[in-house]
Formats: structure tokens, C-alpha cells, sequence
């Protein structure tokens, strides 16, 4: 499944960073899958089963190799989701690589771990899925933490973005932490607004580094005047990864939110409220550069007619799920609903 | 042989299978230098499976049981889709010398990632 993924990191071979970048990709994403299979061959020797329900059936007893290995396993997919401590490969690689590759690995390989995540580790579980829920609000909070204080002081979009992308896989994580069918259904909501959100912001910055050779903040500079639709599309993402009403990621928030205070977890819904309002500050500090400060120059941002056409399918993904996210909410709970 | 239950609920990873196939024999016989006609096929073939994915219903567990098709491989594949779809739509006017002269490699690559990716949605074992 990997491999392709590493050969298109470093697609653009000339380039140095690229091929840095891959191999880093490749080293980390080795390691974890052998952390992975080192865990599942630990579920397997205690179970004596790959069946994913006799491993869910299993793990009522106290069972220390059975333990060990689910939460060795859990830190191979940690790896894969790209969660605090397991996140380093991320930056460079989305720095490198080309940006529509880019905006699609920030969001499909993260929505597969989160999937295996549910199959393994709550489908089938019922009640006894609780026991995961400290594991996974202990790394929902590192990950949030760590993911908006690293955006921080980030100059360059692509790795700003990055950086944010580790933030949000932390607020997806309070989601799983809930061991819920609502938290499972408010995952799968959380990603859809994310695939429109993120992919949406890697798009805008691919016109902009495409119109002024470089990926930094400071590219954005006077957009609005410039280009004063491209500009509306990229306050719109930031908007909805920032979780500000009413675009989608409000509601994806929210909801997170809200199935982890239905599970008793108020803690970490603070400290997830008080790192969106960090998380505000860097997407804002973009959002100053295309609206307040002047253009370096004033051409217009040329893009091509098949991006903006992504640009605008992400645009209606926000702001139709941002006005009515109902129908999307309603199927995420039906397709949740049968794991638990 | 399958039976009709099996290629029910292998229905979107079959075709992705087959969008593959046509992606790599577009590669071997475009000649041209500018291959990005290739990525006009991969969007269009996974246009048409997004919109197909809405046609897919939960099929019984294929494989003895370790492949499901239920209601949450179904969403995720059609969310997995539709981010493939803009990804890919978004590539298309990309000008760079090396992605034109490699747009078929480009191109499979990704679709051999969604294949396995889409893949990973399913498994019960």
C-alpha cells in the first residue's frame, strides 16, 4: 500500500528535498509497518486467529501478550495516521513532494488508518472498546498539542499545513477516544469536511507557487487584490480548518466535541476548544497577508481551468456542509452504527 | 469462478482494477511527449466509479469472511473517491517538465495507492 506512496514523494527526482524527503518517508513508513506486523503477530500468538471479531471476542480477559500487542500495533497505526510522537515524516514530505499529491496524501492514506482503526480496535468491541478510550485521549491530546504549537511559528504554507494536518488527526483521535458509535460517525463526518478543507488549502497553494515560485506565507501577500475569488476560496478553508461557523469544519468540531462530552471526556474537549483558538492565530496570520497587506505586485494569479474546478468542488464541499451538514451527519451515524 | 455475491461486493475495487489496466496500456501506447492526456482517463474512469459507489449496497462478507462491504467501507470508499477524483483533477494542468514527460507513471501510481488503500477499508481479518 505504501510503496507507491514513496515512489510519488519523490517523484520530482531532480530535486533534492524530494528524494531527502521520500527516503525519510520510506525509513519512517518501514519501521512503522514492522512495528505494525510485530504487533499483529503478538495478536495472533495470543489468539490463535486473525478474525478481527474472535480478537474482538478475546480481549475481555486480562491477557498481557494480547495487550502488548494491540498497543504495539497501535503505535503502527499511529504512525500511519501521522499522530504526535509519530508525525515526523510528515513536514518534509508534504514540503517536497509536488502539491496535488500532496493534497490527496493528506487526507486518503489518514482516513484508511483511521478505518483499520475502527475495524481493529472497536468494531465488534461494545463495551469493552473503553479500554482504549485513556490511549487514545492521551494521544489526542499530545497530538493537538503538539500539531498547533508547531504550526506556530511556520513560514512556509505547505508546512504550516502540514503542521495543522497533525492538529486535526489529534482532533479526529478525540472522536475515537469517545469509543462510540457518535464518535466513530462523527470521525467519518470529520474527515469528509477535512478532504474539502485541507485538500481545498493545498490547492490554493499550488495557484500561489505556481504564479510566484514560492510556498511561503508571504506569497499571499495581497491576494484579495490580486486574485479576489482565489483569496475568498483560501479564508474559506482556513475558516473551516480553523472551525469558525459556519463552514464545515465548525460542525466537524462540534461534533467531535460533543461525542467525547457524551463519553465523559469534558477535559479533552478543553483542551481541544483552547487549541482551536491557538490554531486560529496561524491560520489568521495568512488570512492577514492576502487581506491586509498590500500586493508585491498586481497581476492576477493565473490558474488552470481543472484546478480551479477542484478549488471550486472543495469550495462547495465547505460551504454546503458548513450551511446543511444534516444528510452527512445523519449517514455517517448509519454507516457507524453497525460496529458497535 | 467468483459468484455474482463476490463481484457484488468487489464491485468498486474491480473497477478500479480495470481503470489500472487501461491507465497502463494508455502509457505503453501514447507516444507523444505530453502524456497528461493519461490523467484525463484516470479522472474520468474514477469520476465514474464515485458516482458508481452510490449504486454499491452492503454486500454479504466475501472471502470467507475476511472482506466486508458494509456501510462504513462504502462511505469511506466513496469519500476515498471523491478526494481521489479532486486530487487527480487538480494535477491535470500541471505543467511541470517531468510530470508531462511521466504523467502515465504519476497517474498509476496513484491509482495503485487508492486500489490498496480501498482495499484496507474492508478486510474483517
Amino acid at each position: 500500500m505504501s510503496i507507491p506512496l514513496y515512489v510519488l514523494s519523490g517523484f520530482l527526482k531532480r530535486q533534492e528535498e524530494a528524494v531527502e524527503a521520500a527516503l525519510k518517508f520510506f525509513l519512517v513508513g518501514s519501521v512503522s509497518s514492522a512495528v505494525l506486523v510485530y504487533g499483529l503477530s503478538f495478536v495472533y500468538g495470543a489468539v490463535r486467529s486473525t478474525d478481527l471479531a474472535t480478537v474482538a471476542q478475546a480481549s475481555t480477559g486480562i491477557q498481557p501478550f494480547l495487550t502488548l500487542g494491540l498497543l504495539t500495533a497501535f503505535a503502527g497505526f499511529a504512525f500511519k495516521i501521522a499522530a504526535f510522537p509519530f508525525h515526523m515524516w510528515v513536514p518534509d514530505t508534504y514540503e517536497a513532494a509536488s502539491t496535488p499529491f500532496v493534497a490527496w496524501l493528506s487526507v486518503t492514506p489518514k482516513a484508511a488508518g483511521f478505518v483499520a482503526l475502527f475495524r481493529v480496535y472497536l468494531e465488534g468491541a461494545g463495551d469493552r472498546a473503553a479500554m482504549w478510550m485513556p490511549l487514545a485521549a492521551g494521544l489526542a491530546t499530545l497530538t493537538i498539542v503538539a500539531g498547533n504549537l508547531m504550526a506556530l511559528p511556520q513560514q512556509n504554507t505547505k508546512r504550516l499545513l502540514a503542521y495543522s494536518g497533525i492538529a486535526h488527526i489529534g482532533y479526529m483521535l478525540v472522536g475515537f477516544a469517545a469509543t462510540s458509535a457518535s464518535g466513530v460517525a462523527m470521525v467519518l463526518f470529520y474527515l469528509v469536511t477535512y478532504v474539502f478543507g485541507n485538500m481545498g488549502a493545498f490547492l490554493v497553494v499550488e495557484a500561489v507557487a505556481r504564479s510566484e515560485g514560492s510556498e511561503a506565507t508571504a506569497a499571499f501577500r495581497g491576494l484579495a487584490q490580486r486574485s479576489p475569488l482565489l483569496a475568498l476560496a483560501m479564508l474559506l478553508f482556513l475558516l473551516s480548518l480553523g472551525g469558525i461557523p459556519f463552514v464545515a469544519g465548525f460542525w466537524a468540531k462540534l461534533y467531535v466535541f460533543w461525542a467525547a462530552a457524551s463519553a465523559g471526556l469534558y477535559w479533552l474537549v478543553l483542551v481541544g476548544a483552547v487549541l482551536s483558538v491557538v490554531a486560529l492565530f496561524y491560520y489568521l496570520v495568512v488570512a492577514k497577508r492576502m487581506y491586509i497587506e498590500p500586493p508585491e505586485r498586481p497581476e492576477r494569479v493565473r490558474l488552470s481551468t481543472t484546478l480551479a474546478l477542484a478549488v471550486l468542488l472543495c469550495v462547495a464541499g465547505v460551504v454546503v456542509l458548513g450551511v446543511y451538514p444534516t444528510p452527512l451527519v445523519m449517514a455517517a451515524l448509519r454507516a457507524a452504527a453497525p460496529l458497535f | 469462478m467468483p459468484g455474482p455475491d463476490v463481484v457484488r461486493a468487489f464491485a468498486l475495487e474491480i473497477g478500479l482494477g480495470a481503470l489500472l489496466v487501461l491507465v497502463f496500456v494508455a502509457n505503453l501506447c501514447i507516444r507523444s511527449v505530453d502524456r497528461r492526456v493519461i490523467g484525463w482517463i484516470a479522472s474520468w474512469g474514477v469520476l465514474v466509479l464515485a458516482v458508481t459507489s452510490f449504486l454499491v449496497m452492503p454486500a454479504p462478507p466475501a472471502l470467507s469472511g475476511m472482506f466486508v462491504q458494509d456501510g462504513l467501507a462504502i462511505f469511506a470508499k466513496r469519500l476515498f473517491l471523491a478526494a481521489t477524483f479532486i486530487g487527480l483533477l487538480a494535477a491535470l494542468g500541471n505543467a511541470h517538465p517531468a510530470f508531462v514527460r511521466r504523467a502515465g507513471e504519476y497517474h498509476l501510481l496513484i491509482l495503485v495507492s487508492a486500489r490498496d488503500l480501498i482495499l484496507l477499508l474492508s478486510p474483517s481479518s
